[in-house]
Formats: structure tokens, C-alpha cells, sequence
């Protein structure tokens, strides 16, 4: 268990170009929870944005970052589901594809970084509720947050596919709320639970992704929740970051609903400050859960 | 019965043909599979599918192209860049034909016989053996003041990842050896 308290962090292209409240939440919980984050020199792309027309320049960019992490025997936490479950499945997919495997290893190993595939990736959702556990973010919490009712939305890539066992269970998923429970907050299943945000299509057809998270954030406003907490940066851009889109293209003036990263809630739970967690980089309203936290 | 019979009879041999292209081998090739000849058009895919509401878009169809041998229509059609990925179809498949690897591996031969992406990609692709990442960091959007009580939020302003105390990112040093590295390995999808 010791060496699993540190790890080769990867906060991936996303969060560290533009969701940047995810990593400023992050260091500030893992931290203050026990568990070191070492940012590794030379780790690039994961590979995944490119899968869908080279699966090859996929499996060498995510080999590449795995054989970086294994040179210095450490296994990565990455803060987005895309890069997580590419590290995840380039070890199989390279198993059923040999003559690919021998290239991608035979073309690190010429750059001085041999593969072997003996260091795994840790989902975010994993790591604290497995690694640093229940008990210890009941022991943390140094403020209940009380008079919120949320949301869970996991992000596709977190639960599917379900043979990567990433999380408890794919069509079922608790991880989520059981870390939730420990803050004092209710959190409620729902219908649209593990509908996805539509952002894998913004690259080819935006109006058609920002229509899909319409309908998602509709279906959640419309339950009467006070708020949606993810752990998916590109949920967090479609939900978050392109409500204001999302209320223009879809002709739903009304939609006005706060979503916040599950590491900012529990910092908030941990007393660290709201400018430390990143809150003031939020763009949907979550004034509305301050006001109530602030309230009690 | 006989009927039933005789499809079957026709959709195995039909297979075998498909089996027997250039492109089918191919396919298979790429998703290391023959995982997609198990498929019996139970339509559970397309049920749960997120794209299916609305394009006309049914990787149940494109299952059945690809069975039957229909491949060099599906290369050239958009129809198979609907997809968003989110691997629905692959859990919930009863029969692990895992339609968005089939889709995955058409969009994999698409941009191999053709080299034409759409929207976004090419970007991303000239990023990546530019940079080593997908996007640089960038300025965005932070509220000046945090929301409270009482008073709504007041202006904003654009801030950078370092001004706001987070460490300058390390990345790759010899970018020109990635770079030909990322190269290289388009060239064997071409063989």
C-alpha cells in the first residue's frame, strides 16, 4: 500500500491547457490527503484524441507515457477519464494486435523508453475510494455540507468499457456517491444518471454535442437538484464551461444549473479555500451552492 | 423455417466472401478481432445509442455493412464519424460484436486509404507532433470576485495556468523526435 501513495501525476492535455481548476482542487486534496503527485518530464498527448483515425499513433502515444512512468516505477494518475482509459486498454489492445506490439515496443526502445507494460493507470474515482478510502474523507471533513441535494454524472469512459473493470460497476456505478455520502450532502440517483454530455462529438458536429448536454443538464435541472459534480474535464467543458452555449443553441433561456469537480466539493468539505479550489474558474452559476453553503 | 434457413445460409456465405476482401481482412486486422461476425442484429445498440436521436445513425446497420461485405460505401460516407464513442453499444452487446470498435476501425481505414479526417482532427494531429500535446495552455475565463450571498459575480478577466499558482508545465524536451516518431507510425498504417 505504501508505494501506491505516490504517483506519476497526469493531468492530461485538457485539464492542463484549460480546465485548470481540476488540477489547482486536485493538488490541494491529494495533497492534504497523504498522497504524492509527481509531475513527470516528457509526458505528452495520451494518444486518445487521435485513436479515431490511427489507432497506431494512439497506442504508441499511450505506451510512450506508460513506459515514461515505468522507468521510474510509478503508476499514473491521470484526472481525465479519455487518458485514463487509454493507459487502461493500450496493454490489450496491443495483446491482440502482435505485430503492432513488437513495432510500438521496438520504436520506444529506440528512444531509450522500453515498454514492458508493468506500471498501471489509476482512475481518480479509484484512488480515493479504494486507495485513500471512506474512512479517511469521513476524517477529513472539517465542514458537513448540508442542504445540497446532487447529482453524480461519471462520464462515459469512467465506467465503459466495463471489462477494464475501472469502476465497481459499469450500468450500476456507486463510487461516486459513496464519496459524496461522507460530506454530508444527499445525493440522489436519477434516470439520466449515465447519459453521456455528447462532447465526443463536438469535433465533428458541435451544435449536436451542446443538444446532447442540453438534454442532460435539462433532465437534471428539472429533478430539482441543486448541482452536478463530475470528474470528466470534457464533461466539465460541455456542463460547465459551454452552459452559456449550451442555453443559446438549444433555446432553453431557463437553464441555469451550477456543476462542480467532485475534487472541489470535497475541498470545500476540507475547509480549503474556495480561490484554492479553483471555484472562481467555474463559468455555470454556482453562486447558488456557495449562497447555500454559506447560509447554514 | 426454411426460409430462416436459407437467409442464414446466405448471410454465412456472404461472410465468408467479406471475409475474403482486402478490406474485411483489414478491418479485422485493426480491431484484432472477429468479434463482429458474432452480431444478430438484436438492435440493442442502436436502442441505447446517444448519436441515433439525431442523425440517421444505427451502428446496428453498420454491423450489418460490415458482415455483409459493404465496406467501400461506409469509407466514404459521414455516417460513420456520428459516432461519440461512449462505448454503450460495446457493454451492452450480448454477443461482444463491440460495434464502436467495428466504427472505430472504418474511421481507421477511412483516414488510411483517403488521409481526409473531419473537422477537428487534422488540428489536433498538427498539434500533437507540433507541440507533444493536443493544446498549449491557455488564458480563460476567472471571475474577478467569487460569488456570495448577496452580491452576484462582478466582471471577469483572463488568467494563465502559472498566475494562478500552478507549475510551468514539463514537456517534451526533444519534441522534433516525437514528432518523427508520431510519423513513422502513420506510415505503417498505409502497409
Amino acid at each position: 500500500m505504501a508505494e501506491r501513495m505516490k504517483f506519476a501525476f497526469y493531468p492530461g492535455c485538457t485539464v492542463e491547457s484549460e480546465q485548470y481548476a481540476y488540477e489547482m482542487s486536485a493538488r490541494e486534496v491529494f495533497q492534504k490527503m497523504g498522497i504524492q503527485l509527481v509531475d513527470v518530464a516528457d509526458f505528452s498527448c495520451c494518444g486518445y484524441p487521435l485513436k479515431s483515425f490511427s489507432l497506431p499513433a494512439w497506442s504508441y502515444l499511450s505506451a510512450r507515457n506508460l513506459a515514461l512512468a515505468e522507468k521510474i516505477g510509478l503508476d499514473i494518475l491521470p484526472l481525465c477519464n479519455g487518458c485514463n482509459l487509454s493507459f487502461r486498454e493500450v496493454g490489450s489492445y496491443l495483446e491482440a494486435n502482435p505485430d503492432l506490439k513488437k513495432k510500438v515496443k521496438a520504436l520506444l526502445s529506440s528512444e531509450d523508453l522500453p515498454f514492458h507494460g508493468n506500471v498501471r493507470s489509476w482512475h481518480i474515482l479509484e484512488v480515493l475510494h479504494n486507495v485513500v478510502g471512506l474512512e479517511k474523507i469521513r476524517s477529513v471533513v472539517k465542514r458537513s455540507i448540508r442542504g445540497l441535494k446532487l447529482a453524480t454524472h461519471y462520464g462515459c469512459h469512467a465506467l465503459r468499457p466495463g471489462d477494464m473493470e475501472i469502476l465497481d460497476d459499469p450500468e450500476d456505478p456507486h463510487y461516486l456517491e459513496a464519496l459524496i455520502a461522507p460530506l454530508g450532502a444527499k445525493v440522489e440517483e436519477y434516470p439520466e444518471r449515465l447519459d453521456c454530455c455528447g462532447q465526443g462529438l463536438a469535433i465533428t458536429t458541435g451544435k449536436t454535442a451542446l443538444t446532447i448536454s442540453g438534454a442532460k443538464l435539462r433532465a437534471v435541472q428539472d429533478r430539482g437538484f441543486d448541482a452536478i459534480i463530475t470528474v470528466c474535464p470534457f464533461c466539465m467543458k460541455m456542463l460547465d464551461s459551454k452552459q452559456n452555449a449550451i442555453r443559446v443553441a438549444t433555446q432553453q433561456k431557463d437553464l441555469n444549473l451550477p456543476v462542480l469537480y467532485y475534487t472541489q466539493l470535497l475541498g470545500l468539505a476540507m475547509g480549503i479555500s474556495a480561490e484554492k479550489l479553483g471555484l472562481n474558474l467555474n463559468l455555470s452559476p454556482i453562486g447558488e451552492v456557495l449562497k447555500k453553503l454559506e447560509g447554514k | 423455417m426454411l426460409l430462416a434457413r436459407l437467409v442464414s445460409d446466405l448471410m454465412f456465405n456472404m461472410k465468408v466472401e467479406s471475409n475474403m476482401s482486402e478490406l474485411g481482412t483489414r478491418l479485422q486486422h485493426i480491431t484484432g478481432s472477429e468479434r463482429n461476425q458474432y452480431c444478430h442484429q438484436c438492435g440493442k445498440c442502436t436502442s441505447g445509442c446517444p448519436a441515433a436521436d439525431f442523425f440517421d445513425f444505427s451502428p446496428r446497420k453498420i454491423v450489418a455493412m460490415v458482415q455483409l461485405g459493404i465496406l467501400e460505401e461506409l469509407l466514404i460516407s459521414e455516417v460513420i464519424w456520428h459516432c461519440a464513442q461512449c462505448l454503450l453499444c460495446k457493454e451492452r452487446c450480448p454477443r461482444d460484436a463491440a460495434p464502436s470498435d467495428v466504427i472505430q476501425a472504418l474511421q481507421n481505414l477511412a483516414y488510411s486509404s483517403s488521409q481526409f479526417v473531419p473537422g477537428g482532427y487534422p488540428a489536433l494531429l498538427s498539434s500533437v507532433i507540433e507541440t507533444g500535446v493536443v493544446q498549449t495552455p491557455k488564458r480563460v475565463r476567472v471571475w474577478k470576485e467569487l460569488p456570495t450571498k448577496d452580491a452576484p459575480r462582478r466582471g471577469f478577466e483572463f488568467r494563465e495556468r502559472l498566475s494562478l499558482g500552478l507549475p510551468k508545465l514539463k514537456k517534451p524536451q526533444n519534441i522534433q523526435k516525437l514528432a518523427k516518431a508520431i510519423q513513422e507510425v502513420l506510415k505503417w498504417q498505409k502497409e
